[in-house]
């Protein structure tokens, strides 16, 4: 029989599942809940001062006499395998002989309080004999020191098309690391259960994998592993891997001690311990033509993975898919590997390589427009994929398809009046010598999938009550993305349930098994898919219930035909007005033994790519945006400020624009810290010294302009996607690199018109004034002699 | 001695014993069950674990400060009333929530929910708040506050709604329970002797008591608002056996004014300060408005950012170009220095044993009445809030009635081991006009006055560059360039 949902979706006025619970304190994180249920016994870890060292001599011996110390693990008690390792096993929980990066944890010593704990990791006695050490990209390459072959995605002849193009430039773009900065710190605590199985609440993205972890490292099997996610602090990718040691650490000395135990760690051992955004170093040469078209780009693309693989793999192959954001190269030959340092393992962070690959041609492109003399936006213009032919096609193969990036381009271009206020800023730099303002577009084409294809699929387990109550579970989790809310009016869409019937539970890996991580912005997607599933199986179930009520009640209609769910009624589509509540039925059904629980599961199809070939689909969509961001540069000190900001950004056809909203001017501004200010800085043996945000500057609340004008691409459902909307996670984030253009032109500014504008990233004010300071000189004493001798 | 003491905590009186002096609110009230207050550093620079605190404003009205409980030791709110984010709403419902927890529903103001009691909080001490309506005043009471997911946007949308709430319910008469409590009188703050496990807690009411601890205890620290004593028992895990607050001591928390100068006790917060200054001392108010957070400035005082003698304290560079002096105590007797004077070497200042910093002199305007006084100051960071200093400056000149320099102070931090003044600059700039002839005959020497090195904030080449260009800017903003 059919069924189908109401018409309107339900959700898309939801506000966000949690947020009375956010206001009055009552939402509860991993510690909170350690926190009230008091008396676990804590944990610190002891490491290893080196960035790489073979461990001679490891006594935990002193430390069992300081008062309150329970017990010190090491690798010894790790019964199953000493490895946490995401992709590949090269992740020892402890360190064996060697310490492969600074601060590496050799031992954990556990207590009854976090200072008895770091009283004796202070007595625990390491040697250790310093071996050398790679930190950066350049030493890595000259060392040869890689976790990859290389990985080249070739079209056309680009060294040919080099050769003959009418002008080349080549260069390198070096891009730094980004801290998460999650503002909850990784936490997970751990309770022992029958028969050895043991229980775990972990602040990660990622509850299936930890669970797998965690089988391994206790040497017990999966359903033994309960591993329970409740909601996070936020997690930017920051928790997709980087939250199984802790886990891992709790459920070890969980065991060890038949006790259950709490990990917390200090902002200062985040940041020390945890992987971060890849550093990147990208080699180019580029040719195009006079009319700024590019026709040849070549790439190579190195990140810092750190000591361990991780997720550098796929993150450097975004990095390679994102090469040519929005624009046709015809010729193009890129290669990426991935280097192996002494630095902590660096991990995904929102845009997944991706962001470090687009600033590539956004540089490219820049230097193309300032080499011709012309303005960056025609240039950038002149390059965008065409809507079909030759010219939507990616260096990779797949069609873009859909191409709205020159609809978003033109109608920013006029909602923002980019080319008046251009005019505007020019005649307002003319008269204000000490300060100058740029303005600058930039586009988005943002890929959307797992590029690993397996972990492209989800299921979910939606749960019907006697009283027409609703529990719903998937194996998405929650870090404030708002997935939860959009699950709950995607179910109570799909069920016709009001929301305020359905509870979303914590996702947990007994309820929904062998889930991929909450990454990849790819959340609503693909769990979406699956409730949906789950709630069409229960609508089909309560469907010849609700039809003979129908019968029994509005007799003189005969069969109801297709039903509608909607309203918290089940309706006859071609009568309305004959309708029996959801609760009714709910309980005929449970009364007529009908199964009121069910699973779903979807996995996205026609996605696929060749790494041998560098060929194939590898994304199931592309996401699109552009931004216009207007900034002001103080010549006196290299201060910045952001103006305005314009964004046309295209989520399809929103889910709850209100929290998609939310995930765009959120991403925006994480992009523009990591492009303006947010800079991580290394001892030179390898340990980190911004260690907090006192010393590590996110964005704080000034910084965010006050004029920030966010729209949605109107009439924009995507085909083949839950509820026609679109993955909105990490795309906004590049963004940002409007940013840095605006700043290039407000630099450009403050000398003779003509020639480059290089700019570090970040663009700090140091790098900014450095930039500027260079612009100025050559004219520079002179300028100043002008400015002064023209004192009236 | 006392082996405990106690505080009102969201209006029920709480009884403390057997805590280190060393535990931070923040520790108690999770370790309580509260834990809507967060840690996300542990240093004061996310305002996640922010909370009210009942106190006094320049003018003695009862105020709630919004405070890092993450560097407030517990015994510091013995006798006071706390308020933390479960203290405002009467359960966790919707229809319950305080206008302000209200606000932040409406504008989705909330993303992943860890930072957002601390801004509850913050925005609570705006709602009760009778200032700062505009922009520039929400920014500044929010930015100790890190959010990592929303952008900001509708937490400002958020505190406009709240303060325009704020309007309407004035005049219907505010009737929750903090409006009540805020139109009572403050309770004055009573002695405290606390011995706990691994330490005592010492908060004398009486300069003479002060005094005399003080004279007792040779390695007791000495600590006010305990911003920067809080890291280190936060950050490098130190435990000072003895601490003294002087935070109780009504000599120290006087603020006053004559005709010549400003009286400021050391223990006196920088939010009072900035309360009380009115338009006075502008270049003191614009560094002010840079300087750390709103927590923070609630609870740091001038004292204790001089005292610690930092290279990079903002306040420094400012009381030294206007001159200030510091009078000092012990049970000895007082003395005067000038500020210069004080402060010795890297993070040492003239203090000896037993002396406290009684307050500050600061003088109001030009070094004689027919002269007038030009200062401003300036802070080069990384970000404009919430930041640390890369470079800060403060120049003071003042000019005859001629136009004439006839008094000079280019004090920078930042950029030596300790607060520096470029003598030669000054000396320079004497007897010349504030115009483009002195600008490029004082370049020069300004710019070889220091020898700064790098750090993460910067490079000694940046910091080189800035040295004069800071003098370059106020010679524009203020000579007419």
């Amino acid at each position: 029989m059919r069924t189908l949902p109401g018409k309107a979706p339900a959700g898309k006025v939801l506000r966000h599942e949690s947020a009375h619970k956010h206001v009055s304190g009552g939402a509860l994180y991993v510690d909170d809940q350690a926190a009230r249920r008091g008396g676990m016994l804590e944990v610190w870890p002891v490491c290893v001062p080196h960035a790489r060292a073979r461990l001679t001599a490891l006594d935990v011996a002193p430390a069992l006499c300081v008062p309150g110390v329970v017990t010190v693990i090491t690798k010894d008690h790790v019964i199953g395998e000493n490895d946490i390792g995401a992709l590949k096993r090269d992740e020892p929980l402890f360190a064996e002989e060697e310490v492969f990066f600074w601060g590496q944890i050799a031992a954990v010593v556990v207590g009854h309080s976090i200072e008895a704990c770091r009283a004796g990791a202070a007595r625990v006695h390491i040697e250790a004999e310093p071996l050398s050490t790679i930190l950066t990209i350049e030493e890595a390459v000259a060392a040869s020191s890689f976790h990859t072959a290389p990985h080249r995605i070739r079209r056309g002849n680009a060294a040919e098309a080099l050769k003959s193009a009418e002008h080349t430039l080549e260069g390198e773009l070096k891009t730094g690391g980004q801290e998460h900065l999650y503002l909850e710190m990784h936490a997970a605590w751990a309770e022992m259960e029958e028969d050895g199985s043991v229980y775990i609440s972990s602040s990660t993205q990622n509850p299936s994998q930890i669970q797998a972890a965690v089988a391994r490292v206790l040497g017990i099997s999966s359903n033994q592993v309960i591993v329970e996610s409740p909601r996070m602090g936020g997690a930017f990718g920051g928790k997709e891997t980087q939250s199984h040691t802790w886990a891992a650490i709790a459920a070890l000395a969980a065991r060890q001690t038949a006790r259950p135990v709490r990990v917390r760690l200090t902002r200062d051992l985040d940041m020390t311990l945890t992987g971060k955004r890849h550093p990147f170093l990208a080699r180019y040469r580029a040719g195009f033509r006079g009319d700024g078209r590019i026709e040849a780009l070549e790439v190579t693309l190195y990140c810092n993975g750190g000591w361990a693989a991780d997720l550098s793999e796929p993150i450097l192959d975004r990095g390679l898919f994102h090469l040519d954001n929005a624009y046709y190269v015809p010729h193009m030959d890129v290669t990426g590997r991935v280097a192996k340092t002494n630095l902590v393992s660096s991990t995904a962070l929102r845009g997944f390589g991706g962001p470090q690959g687009m600033l590539v041609i956004e540089e490219v492109l820049d230097r193309i427009a300032r080499r011709l003399g012309l303005l960056p936006e025609e240039v950038r213009e002149r390059n965008l994929y065409d809507e079909r032919g030759e010219r939507a096609v990616t260096h990779y193969g797949m069609t873009v398809k859909d191409a709205r990036i020159r609809k978003i381009w033109s109608r920013l271009s006029a909602s923002s009046t980019l080319a008046v206020r251009r005019r505007d800023i020019s005649a307002w730099n003319d008269g204000s010598p000490h300060s100058k303002r740029g303005i600058a577009i930039t586009p988005l084409k943002f890929g959307i999938s797992f590029t690993k294809s397996i972990l492209n699929q989800a299921g979910a387990l939606v749960l019907i009550y006697q009283d027409g109550s609703v529990q719903v579970n998937h194996g998405g989790t929650e870090m404030g993305q708002g997935l939860y809310t959009k699950m709950r009016g995607v179910a109570s869409h799909e069920l016709g349930v009001p929301p305020d019937r359905i509870r979303m539970m914590q996702t947990r890996t007994d309820k929904v098994p062998n889930t991929a991580p909450t990454a990849a912005s790819s959340g609503a997607d693909l769990n979406g898919q699956a409730v949906k599933v789950a709630c069409e199986t229960l609508r089909e179930r309560l469907a010849p219930v609700a039809s003979r009520l129908l019968v029994e009640r509005y007799p003189e209609h005969g069969e109801p035909g297709e039903l509608v769910f909607a309203d918290g009624f089940i309706a006859c589509a071609k009568g309305p007005e004959r309708r029996i509540p959801f609760r009714e039925v709910v309980t005929t059904a449970w009364l007529e033994r009908i199964s009121l629980s069910a699973t779903g599961f979807y996995r996205t199809p026609g996605i696929k790519y060749d790494k041998a070939t560098g060929r194939g689909r590898p994304f199931h969509y592309f996401a699109y945006g552009a931004a216009v961001a207007e900034v002001e540069v103080d010549g006196f000190t290299g201060m910045s400020r952001l103006l305005r900001v314009d964004i046309l950004h295209d989520v399809g056809s929103s889910l709850n624009p209100s929290i998609d909203v939310g995930q765009i001017e959120g991403g925006f501004i994480q992009g523009m810290g990591w492009l303006t200010m947010e800079e991580l800085c290394w001892s030179a043996s390898g340990e980190l010294l911004t260690r907090g945000p006192s010393t590590y500057k996110i964005p704080a609340i000034g910084d965010t302009p006050l004029d920030l004008r966010v729209s949605l691409l109107p009439d924009a459902a995507q085909e083949g996607v839950i509820h026609g909307s679109k993955a909105v996670g990490e795309p906004p984030l590049m963004l940002a690199i409007s940013v840095r253009e605006a700043i290039r032109e407000a630099i450009a500014a403050f000398g003779a018109e003509g020639g480059e504008v290089p700019l570090p990233v970040p663009a700090t004010c140091e790098a900014i004034f450095m930039a500027l300071d260079a612009r100025r000189s050559g004219e520079a004493t002179s300028n100043s002699e002008t400015e002064c001798t023209s004192v009236t | 001695m006392d082996h405990s003491f106690s505080f009102t905590l969201n209006g029920t009186e709480v009884h403390v014993e057997g805590e280190s002096p060393c535990t931070t609110l923040l520790s108690y009230l999770r370790a309580s069950g509260l834990t809507g207050t967060k840690e996300g550093c542990a240093e004061g620079d996310c305002g996640a674990c922010s909370v009210g605190i009942v106190d006094n404003d320049a003018d003695g009205h009862t105020r709630l400060r919004v405070v890092n409980s993450c560097l407030m030791l517990l015994p510091a709110v013995a006798g006071r009333h706390v308020v933390t984010v479960e203290g405002l709403a009467h359960s966790g419902a919707i229809d319950t929530l305080h206008p302000v927890q209200q606000s932040l529903v409406e504008t989705g103001g909330s993303q992943c929910g860890y930072c957002t009691p601390g801004f509850v909080m913050s925005l609570i001490e705006a709602y009760y708040r009778d200032d700062g309506e505009d922009q520039a005043a929400i920014d500044d009471q929010l930015c100790g506050n890190l959010c990592r997911c929303t952008g900001y946007r509708p937490i400002r949308d958020a505190a406009q709604i709240a303060v325009s709430t704020r309007r309407k319910n004035k005049l219907k008469g505010g009737t929750e329970p903090l409006a009540k409590l805020l139109g009572q009188p403050t309770r004055a703050l009573s002695p405290l002797r606390y011995e706990g496990p691994g330490g005592r807690f010492e908060r004398p009411t009486t300069l003479s008591d002060l005094l005399d601890t003080l004279a007792a205890e040779p390695e007791a620290r000495v600590l006010a608002g305990g911003t920067d004593i809080g890291l280190e028992i936060t950050k490098e895990f130190k435990h000072p056996k003895v601490l003294v607050s002087t935070e109780a001591v009504p000599e120290l928390t006087e603020l006053g004014k004559t005709a010549e100068a400003w009286h400021v006790g050391s223990a006196v917060t920088l939010s009072r300060l900035e309360e009380a200054l009115g338009k006075d001392l502008p270049s003191l108010r614009s560094m002010l408005s840079v300087f750390g957070s709103r927590q923070i400035r609630n609870r740091a005082t001038l004292g204790g950012n001089l005292a610690t003698a930092s290279p990079i304290g903002d306040l420094a560079p400012v009381l030294m170009s206007l001159d200030a002096s510091v009078v000092l105590a012990a049970t000895s007797g007082e003395r005067a220095l000038s500020l210069e004077d004080f402060i010795t070497s890297y993070r040492r200042t003239a203090l000896r044993s037993g002396e406290v910093v009684l307050r500050f002199v600061i003088p109001r305007g030009a070094t004689a009445p027919d002269r007038r006084r030009l200062a401003r100051s300036y802070k080069v960071s990384k970000r404009r809030e919430m930041d640390i200093s890369i470079v800060s400056a403060a120049f003071a000149v003042d000019l005859d009635p001629q136009e004439t320099i006839c008094y000079a102070r280019l004090v920078y931090g930042g950029v030596a081991p300790t607060t520096a003044r470029a003598r030669d600059a000054e000396e320079a700039l004497l007897n010349r006009k504030l115009d483009a002839d002195t600008l490029r005959a004082v370049r020069p020497i300004v710019a070889r006055a220091f020898t700064p090195i790098s750090d993460h904030r910067g490079s000694a080449a940046y910091r080189l560059k800035l040295i004069p260009s800071l003098l370059n800017r106020f010679f524009h903003e203020e000579g007419k360039l």
